[in-house]
């Protein structure tokens, strides 16, 4: 008979299908968030942590690689990642650690390209992320299109030790929370940025005003500017807006939110 | 003076200080201090003319008691002149810094009172950074050409990397247009910096805990356009810095008219930007794809293609070399192809590892077959219906960006007549299809 896999919507979760469909030999004909709709007949898996930590292990035995593709590629929300993430961990017990190279393989390319996009995002909001500072702490609002959080608080936490900050997620509905020296990731539904200081306001017109004045006139060169610094990041930049929520946030960035980080294994 | 007009003045006059990176050095932050530091460089905005903003990059004063034809700061200009304090200036650069507007400082400087004098407030705002402030972030700082050698020691150990500007590619140039200064009081702190990094590097070996000089490297910097040497003697130049000095970069700055001068180009020249964009690529040639300077240009070929950049015209002047064959050619010969760059040379030996290549699969990796298809075998074949037209060659060779570039009408015309001896496109071509 044909199965369906319906799952929590976490990564444990989709872990566990894994698990479910090796033990009931079965590949399932798709694998959905729970209270979608389908028609298929359905089998609803369980998140149980020894599985999923069975399944995580035993990713991480093969090659850390296979392991960090496997949440990079969760973290990257693009659509059908249960899918692609799914047919990626069935290559890897095929192949073995070799399989982060077959980038000829079409699951493995999308994945490929999904983990490089994620690393991208992360790498870019470590440029461009702003932080105003509202008289306890540091604020930033980001809006990414996947999941970037974890990927970034090692090099936050580290490179400023004695700060407390924080980095609200308005896409995904999470934050970093940081205060010396102890760091978390929590699900943020709403956040008020208070009213900037008059320190904060000076600052950053320094700042708006040195960035100006960076630019060699007769150079001007937008495409170029744009390229590597793309507009959708623009909102949130001290250099193009007044406040760090920035203008009014488009719906249109706003992709499939995804879990709370605390139900990622490892 | 307030802040604000400190701040425009004093980065103004120091923008066209081409070197932005914050390359070259990786430190973790510490506890108790602020900063670190990522080897391969962040840029945290780009300016308008499209270029990385990283560091804060501004002068201590644009004071200056030397008289630079090329430069806004020169002794004889009618400019408004200030100073940071040094206390300012660190201020300034930690409450940017902890916002993530910028990885640090580069700070450089006119000449008050003397080259001494200089030096010593700008180790000032160094000093308070890494000890009051416990910064751990970069710090790139301009050595001052002829202040004592004590002083740019000092400055050395507070500094991720330093440079001294070679100014203008020949010490004839440097002559007439940079009369206070000499070949040798540049290439003298030069040589200084390069044996303490080097000695640094010994110590390092002995004692694990050595501190660090300019553990960054040292960079210079030349103008291009302001003088009429050639591509040819710049990249010669360029080649001999990096071997003599053991320099990590070598910058180019398009020369912008600053004053009339009988000199200088004319005012309403246009900055060589196109120059300046081969010299850039024709240096990543010989730093990262294996090419020797002689490779590129030579006495009879003095001036660099305008219409493609120097890697394709070398592969269109060596066909016999090509096609190769994607399944087996070294890595060397893969950098050499047009369009295959240093990651997707890396993707091919990855992945040619597990399967053998065919053009399809190149494509799913990453690679972009618009030039290099010309040039590749997979599997001993050519790509599959690959209609080789003349015309069609040579418009995949000349990316758009040059294209426009070459194009340029003000520029195209004085561009062009740089150009002895240059192959027309036609001949190119020919070249081309003589050999497909
Ligand atoms: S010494 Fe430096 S600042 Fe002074 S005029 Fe020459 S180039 Fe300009």
């Amino acid at each position: 008979m044909e199965t369906a896999y319906t799952y929590d919507g976490s990564l444990g979760g989709l872990l566990c299908c894994v698990f479910d469909s090796y033990t009931r030999h079965e590949v399932p004909l798709a694998i959905l968030p729970e209270g979608e709709p389908t028609f298929y007949r359905t089998w609803q898996v369980e998140t149980v942590e020894a599985h999923v930590l069975r399944v995580w292990n035993s990713l991480g035995r093969l090659s850390n690689e296979v392991q960090e593709w496997v949440k990079r590629g969760w973290f990257s929300c693009v659509q059908d990642r249960e899918w692609m993430i799914y047919q990626f961990i069935r290559l890897a017990y095929q192949y073995g650690a070799r399989v982060t190279s077959m980038l000829t393989n079409i699951t493995v390319c999308r994945l490929f390209k999904a983990v490089r996009m994620v690393g991208n995002e992360a790498g870019q909001l470590i440029e461009f992320l702003r932080f105003s500072d509202c008289g306890e702490g540091l604020i930033a609002v980001i809006e990414p299109k996947c999941i970037v959080l974890p990927l970034m608080q090692q090099h936050f936490t580290d490179r400023y030790p004695e700060e407390t900050f924080l980095i609200h997620d308005k896409t995904n509905a999470m934050a970093l929370f940081y205060r010396p020296y102890q760091a978390q990731i929590l699900p943020v539904e709403h956040l008020e940025v208070p009213a900037m200081e008059a320190e904060e306001q000076a600052f950053r017109a320094l700042w708006r005003r040195y960035y100006e004045v960076a630019a060699v006139e007769g150079r001007e060169n937008p495409r170029c500017r744009m390229g590597h610094m793309p507009k959708r990041f623009w909102n949130h930049m001290t250099e193009f807006s007044m406040t760090p929520a920035g203008e009014p946030e488009s719906d249109a960035l706003r992709l499939a939110g995804g879990p709370s980080p605390s139900a990622l294994p490892g | 003076m307030d802040m604000m007009d400190k701040l425009e003045i004093l980065s103004a006059s120091a923008k066209y200080d081409v070197a932005c990176t914050s390359s070259g050095v990786d430190r973790a932050g510490v506890k108790g201090g602020i900063g670190s530091c990522v080897a391969r460089g962040i840029c945290h905005s780009f300016a308008a003319d499209g270029r990385c903003i990283a560091l804060l990059k501004v002068l201590m004063t644009n004071y200056c008691i030397y008289d630079c034809k090329y430069c806004v700061n020169r002794r004889s200009n009618d400019t408004r002149r200030t100073a940071f304090t040094p206390q300012e200036l660190a201020e300034l650069t930690i409450q940017f810094y902890r916002r993530n507007y910028i990885e640090g400082l580069f700070l450089s400087s006119g000449i008050l009172k003397s080259p001494d004098y200089t030096c010593e407030q700008m180790i000032r705002v160094l000093e308070l950074l890494r000890g009051e402030y416990r910064f751990n972030g970069y710090i790139h700082v301009k050595a001052i050409p002829g202040a004592d050698d004590a002083l740019l020691q000092r400055m050395g150990m507070l500094a991720d990397r330093m440079s001294v500007n070679i100014e203008l590619p020949s010490q004839q140039s440097l002559h007439l247009l940079a009369p206070d200064k000499s070949k040798s009081s540049i290439l003298r702190p030069m040589g200084l910096i390069r044996n303490r990094i080097a000695q640094n590097s010994t110590d390092l070996v002995r004692y694990r805990h050595a501190p660090k000089f300019a553990p960054a490297g040292q960079s210079t910097q030349m103008i291009i356009g302001a003088t009429p040497d050639t591509d040819y003697q710049i990249l010669n130049l360029t080649q001999a810095l990096y071997k003599k000095y053991s320099l990590k970069r070598v910058f180019f700055s398009a020369y912008m008219p600053v004053q009339e001068h009988r000199l200088l180009p004319a005012l309403d020249t246009k900055p060589p930007l196109l120059r300046e964009h081969r010299l850039y690529q024709a240096d990543w040639l010989l730093r990262f794809y294996g090419f020797d300077a002689s490779e590129l240009l030579d006495e009879q070929h003095q001036s660099f293609n305008p219409l493609v950049d120097p890697k394709c015209n070398w592969a269109i002047n060596h066909m016999e070399q090509f096609p190769v064959e994607v399944n087996s050619a070294p890595y060397e010969m893969l950098l050499r192809v047009p369009g295959i760059g240093v990651k997707s040379a890396q993707r091919i030996l990855a992945a040619r590892r597990s399967s053998l290549l065919d053009f399809d699969g190149l494509k799913r990796i990453g690679v972009v077959l618009k030039r290099a298809q010309y040039f590749l075998l997979c599997k001993g074949r050519m790509i599959d219906g690959l209609r080789v037209t003349p015309d069609g060659v040579l418009r995949a060779l000349i990316s758009e960006r040059d294209y426009e570039l070459a194009r340029l009408p003000e520029e195209a015309p004085e561009q062009l007549s740089l150009f002895e001896r240059q192959p027309t496109g036609r001949d190119m071509v020919q070249s081309l299809t003589g050999q497909l």
